[in-house]
């Protein structure tokens, strides 16, 4: 069997996806836990690229949902880091412990 | 085994560890760079899968664009190293959280190798020499805009990202201009 193979790429993006879910679990920085996101995106990227090279069918359309899937990963990683600007100014952390109100602090809004 | 074999082999195996050193290294920045680095051989494995175009968006859109974003966060929230970690307070709470982390993550794994490792894959023609160039991809894109079924996906992506533009200024500016408004008494 070659090393080389569609079952190496699956396994090595099945370690990114597992490497990543486990940053999802243990960090408690908002922005680390979406590091980590970061990280199975680019397991899901590996694995949608290597079945359109060893299982191609006369279409690059994985690299195509690669393509999409970046520009939704650029919006995402605006808004949600402009989330995370908005809890650092109301609540001057971005610890997921710490953050346990949704709302602001009313005597704080005046 | 050949020379591009191990080259790739070599792609893979930095891949996993700085991935790794991205969720267990202490000091966010270097979390931040870590991530980036890992983009590099990322783009390594996407020239062996013939796919040169998604390895120039990789390091383009990727490592240009969206980390460059992570690292101006990480530098105006300034977080301490050590931020990230699990409870740096509570030592005795560490250990189970993190049990608890490496359990999960072995269940997940065992379903995914074992469904990876027990279904063969038949082996298929190989691809020819266009394969995933600019050219091929625009055509497949922008082919008969009447009846291709992408381009209206890939259009409505524009407007996914004008929206995005729109709610992250809206996010981030949060309730500022109402407190300082013109309509309101300093």
């Amino acid at each position: 069997m070659s090393v080389f193979s569609l079952q190496t790429c699956l396994i090595l993006s099945s370690l990114l996806i597992l490497i990543g879910c486990y940053g999802i679990i243990i960090r408690r920085s908002l922005l680390l836990i979406f590091l980590s996101v970061e990280i199975v995106l680019n397991g899901v990227h590996v694995a949608l690229v290597a079945f359109n090279y060893f299982r191609w069918s006369g279409l690059e359309a994985g690299h195509y949902i690669y393509m999409l899937s970046i520009g939704v990963a650029a919006v995402e990683a605006a808004v949600g880091l402009s989330m995370i600007i908005l809890i650092f100014k109301n609540s001057g952390t971005i610890l997921s412990d710490a953050l346990t109100k949704l709302g602001e602090d009313k005597e704080e809004n005046k | 085994m050949q020379v591009t074999e191990i080259i790739f082999l070599i792609n893979a195996a930095f891949l996993v560890l700085f991935s790794l050193a991205v969720v267990v290294i202490k000091n966010p920045v270097r979390a931040t760079f870590m991530l980036i680095l890992s983009f590099l051989p990322t783009t390594a494995i996407y020239f062996f899968l013939h796919a040169p175009f998604v390895g120039i968006l990789q390091i383009l859109v990727y490592a240009g664009a969206i980390l460059v974003l992570f690292t101006f966060v990480v530098m105006m929230v300034n977080p301490a190293p050590g931020d990230g970690e699990i409870s740096p307070d509570g030592a005795k709470r560490l250990p189970r959280s993190r049990i608890a982390a490496v359990g999960i993550v072995l269940l997940l794994g065992g379903v995914l190798l074992s469904v990876v490792l027990s279904i063969s894959f038949p082996a298929i023609a190989s691809v020819p020499a266009e394969f995933g160039g600019l050219r091929a991809i625009g055509t497949m894109i922008f082919k008969n805009p009447s009846e291709n079924p992408y381009i209206f996906s890939f259009e409505l992506l524009s407007f996914l990202v004008l929206a995005g533009i729109i709610a992250a200024v809206s996010i981030a500016r949060g309730r500022e201009h109402h407190r300082h408004g013109p309509g309101k008494p300093q």
